[in-house]
C-alpha cells in the first residue's frame, strides 16, 4: 500500500514538472513567433479560418475580432433579429449591413436562417450577420450549437472556430493558430486546441461536416494524430471584471497553498512522519509548479492590458 | 525488511520534492519580478533607445546616439530587440549606422554568446533576433552549428542568419537545408525577400532540382502575382512525382486567376479525394471562377455543391 502510495505521489510530481515544462515552452514559442511577420502576410493565401460567433452582439467585440491583421478570415455573427431588434439594429446600423442571398448549404442542413447580411464598409468585409430565431426550449449550450452549424452553413474557409458569448479569443491567438498550422503539410491537422485558459478549439470543417454539424465531444472524433495540443492560452474570459476577480482569487489561493504545503512538510519531517512529509511535498510541488505556471502565462495576459477582447 | 526500505525512499523522495518545490517558488518569484520589470524598467528604456536610434537615423547623423545605462544587466538584449525591431518593420533603411552601433557595443559577438546559452524555442528567438542584426560573412559561418539541431525552429532561424549575413549564396543555403520547408518558414522568407534581404528571383527557383527551392519559387509567383510562370506551374501540375508541389501550384494558378480549362489541371483534379477537391472548390469560388469552369472540371455528382457555393459566396444583392 505504502508503495503505492509512493508510485502515486511520483508520478503526482513527474505530472506537474511536465505540465510545468510544456507551458514555458509554449511560452517562449509564441514569444518567438510574435515576431515572425511573414506568416501573417504571406500564409493568409494558404490557411483560412471563420469564427463563428453565437451570443456575441457587443460592438466592441465584434470590432475587435474584425481588427486581426490576418486576412484569410471571416466573422459570423448570429444573432436572431425577432428576439434582439434593437441588438440587430444597432449592429446593421453600425456596419452599414446589407441583406444579401442566401442558398442552402449542402455540407450543413439549416433550414431556419432567416437572413443574410455582410457589410458595405470596405473595412468591415469579413463580417456576415446571420439572422436566425432562438428557440426557447432549448438551453443556452444547445442554442450555441445550433448556432454554430447555422453560421458554419455560411463559412468560406477550411477551419471553423466556435465562440460562445462567453469566450474572448486573445489578441494574437488567430495567429498563433495559423503558425501552428503552417508547420504541417496542407490537411494534415483537422482541430487544434487549447488545454489552458477558456476552452476553444479549431475545427477542420470537413470534420465538422463528417460528425454532421458541432455536437458534444467534437473532438474526440478526430484522431490523436491529426490533433494539436497548445499548452498556452489562445482565449480568456470575455467577462473582464470577472477574470480580473477571479486571477487575484487564485493568486492568492496558490500562495497560501505553497506556504501551507511548506509548513507541513516541514511539521511532518519534525515529527519524523515521513509519509505524511512525502505527500505534503508532493502538494507542495503541484503548487510551486502552479505558481511558476501562473507566473510566466502573465505575460501572455499582459496582451489583455488596454484593449477590447474579441 | 521492506518497510526501511520504503521508509528510506519515502524520506529521499520527500526531501527530492522539497527541494524541486522550494526551486519551483524562487523560480515564480523570479518570473514576477522579471515580469514587473519588463513592463516598468525595460520598456521605458526600449523606449529611449528606439528614440535615439530613429532621431540618428532621421537626421543622418554619424555620431554613435546614447543609449542610457548601457552595460546594466538586460540592457545588450533590449538594444539588440529594439535594433531588430526596427529592421524588421522598415524598409530601404540605411543601415551603416545601426551597423556601428553593431560594431562598436559588440552586439553580434554577444549575441552569438547568448545564442549558445539559450536553449530550445529562447534559442530560436536569439537567432532570430540575430537575423535582423545587420551582419557579415562570418555570421553565416558562426550560426552553422545550429542548422543541426534537433529543433525546427533553431534550424529554421539559423538559416535566416546565413541568408541575411550572406545574401550572395542564398540559393546555396535553401538547398542544403536540412529537411522540408514548412509553409510557415516560406512564408518568413517571403518576409525577407519583401524586406529586399533575399536577391531571388523566380525563374531558376521554378527550374532548380530542389523541392525547396521549387516550393521558394511558387510561394514567390503567388505572392508578387507573376503571370509568366504559368507554364512552368502547369508542368508542375502535370508532373505525378511530386503531388503535393502539383496542389500547390494548382492554388498560386488559382490565386493568379489563371484559366483553370487545361488537360493538367482536369487529371490532377481527377486524381485528388472528395476532400481535397471540396477545398479547391471553395478556394475557386472564393476567387471568383464561373460556374462553366467548375462544371467542366468536376463530375456531375458534385455539381449541387459547387452551385451552392457560387450562389452564396458571391453573395449577391437579394
Amino acid at each position: 500500500m505504502k508503495a503505492l502510495l509512493l508510485l502515486l505521489l511520483c508520478t503526482v510530481g513527474a505530472a506537474a514538472c511536465f505540465v510545468l515544462r510544456s507551458v514555458l515552452r509554449g511560452r517562449n514559442k509564441r514569444r518567438l513567433l510574435r515576431d515572425a511577420h511573414g506568416i501573417g502576410s504571406s500564409l493568409s493565401e494558404e490557411i483560412g479560418i471563420s469564427v463563428l460567433c453565437s451570443g456575441i452582439d457587443a460592438p466592441e467585440r465584434i470590432d475587435a475580432l474584425l481588427g486581426s491583421e490576418y486576412t484569410r478570415f471571416e466573422t459570423i455573427v448570429v444573432l436572431d433579429a425577432g428576439g434582439f431588434p434593437d441588438e440587430f439594429a444597432r449592429l446593421t446600423a453600425r456596419y452599414r449591413m446589407i441583406r444579401v442571398e442566401w442558398h442552402g448549404s449542402q455540407e450543413f442542413p439549416t433550414s431556419d436562417i432567416r437572413t443574410l447580411w455582410r457589410s458595405r464598409r470596405r473595412n468591415c468585409r469579413r463580417l456576415v450577420l446571420v439572422d436566425r430565431p432562438q428557440r426557447a426550449d432549448g438551453s443556452a449550450s444547445e442554442g450555441s450549437v445550433t448556432d454554430w452549424n447555422a453560421a458554419a452553413s455560411v463559412a468560406a474557409y477550411d477551419y471553423l472556430l466556435p465562440l460562445d458569448g462567453r469566450t474572448a479569443l486573445l489578441p494574437d491567438a488567430v495567429m498563433r493558430i495559423v503558425a501552428e498550422l503552417g508547420e504541417h503539410p496542407a490537411g494534415a491537422v483537422d482541430a487544434v486546441r487549447s488545454r489552458i485558459g477558456m476552452p476553444v478549439a479549431l475545427i477542420a470543417r470537413d470534420v465538422v461536416v463528417e460528425a454532421g454539424g458541432f455536437g458534444k465531444r467534437m473532438l474526440r472524433q478526430v484522431p490523436r494524430r491529426r490533433r494539436l495540443v497548445l499548452w498556452e492560452p489562445l482565449a480568456g474570459r470575455a467577462d473582464r471584471a470577472e477574470a480580473a476577480k477571479r486571477a487575484r482569487v487564485a493568486k492568492n489561493m496558490l500562495r497560501t497553498a505553497v506556504i501551507a504545503a511548506f509548513l507541513a512538510t516541514g511539521g511532518a519531517v519534525a515529527a519524523g512522519y515521513w509519509t505524511g512529509a512525502a505527500v505534503t511535498a508532493a502538494a507542495a510541488v503541484v503548487a510551486g509548479a502552479a505558481a511558476y505556471g501562473r507566473q510566466a502565462l502573465a505575460f501572455d495576459e499582459s496582451a489583455f492590458d488596454g484593449k477590447t477582447l474579441p | 525488511m521492506v518497510n526501511p526500505m520504503i521508509d528510506t525512499l519515502y524520506k529521499i523522495y520527500a526531501v527530492l520534492a522539497l527541494a524541486t518545490a522550494c526551486a519551483l517558488s524562487a523560480g515564480a518569484l523570479f518570473a514576477a519580478l522579471r515580469e514587473r520589470r519588463r513592463r516598468g524598467h525595460d520598456a521605458m528604456l526600449r523606449a529611449k533607445y528606439l528614440h535615439a536610434l530613429m532621431l540618428a537615423l532621421s537626421g543622418g547623423e554619424r555620431r554613435m546616439p546614447y543609449f542610457p545605462l548601457f552595460g546594466h544587466p538586460g540592457t545588450r538584449l533590449l538594444l539588440c530587440e529594439t535594433i531588430a525591431g526596427l529592421v524588421s518593420i522598415t524598409y530601404g533603411l540605411d543601415t551603416a549606422l545601426l551597423r556601428h552601433a553593431i560594431d562598436r557595443y559588440g552586439l553580434d559577438r554577444w549575441m552569438l554568446r547568448h545564442v549558445r546559452r539559450c536553449r530550445g524555442y529562447r534559442r530560436a528567438r536569439a537567432l532570430a533576433l540575430l537575423a535582423c542584426l545587420p551582419s557579415d560573412e562570418t555570421m553565416a559561418a558562426a550560426v552553422a552549428p545550429y542548422l543541426r539541431s534537433r529543433n525546427r525552429y533553431v534550424r529554421f532561424y539559423a538559416l535566416t542568419v546565413q541568408l541575411a549575413a550572406d545574401p550572395a549564396h542564398a540559393l546555396r543555403y535553401i538547398e542544403s537545408y536540412d529537411g522540408p520547408l514548412s509553409v510557415s518558414e516560406v512564408a518568413e522568407l517571403m518576409a525577407l525577400l519583401r524586406r529586399g534581404i533575399l536577391p531571388l528571383a523566380y525563374g531558376p527557383l521554378l527550374e532548380a532540382r530542389s523541392l525547396k527551392l521549387r516550393r521558394v519559387g511558387l510561394a514567390i509567383v503567388r505572392q508578387f502575382g507573376i503571370e509568366e510562370a504559368e507554364g512552368r506551374l502547369l508542368q508542375f501540375v502535370a508532373d505525378t512525382s511530386e503531388p503535393e508541389l502539383g496542389r500547390e501550384a494548382l492554388y498560386a494558378l488559382c490565386s493568379l486567376r489563371c484559366s483553370l480549362l487545361r488537360r493538367e489541371v482536369a487529371v490532377f483534379i481527377a486524381g485528388m479525394d472528395l476532400r481535397e477537391r471540396r477545398a479547391l472548390l471553395r478556394c475557386m469560388a472564393l476567387e471568383g471562377y464561373a460556374l462553366n469552369t467548375m462544371r467542366r472540371l468536376f463530375e456531375d455528382e458534385e455539381r449541387p455543391y459547387y452551385e451552392t457555393l457560387v450562389q452564396s459566396y458571391k453573395r449577391s444583392l437579394a
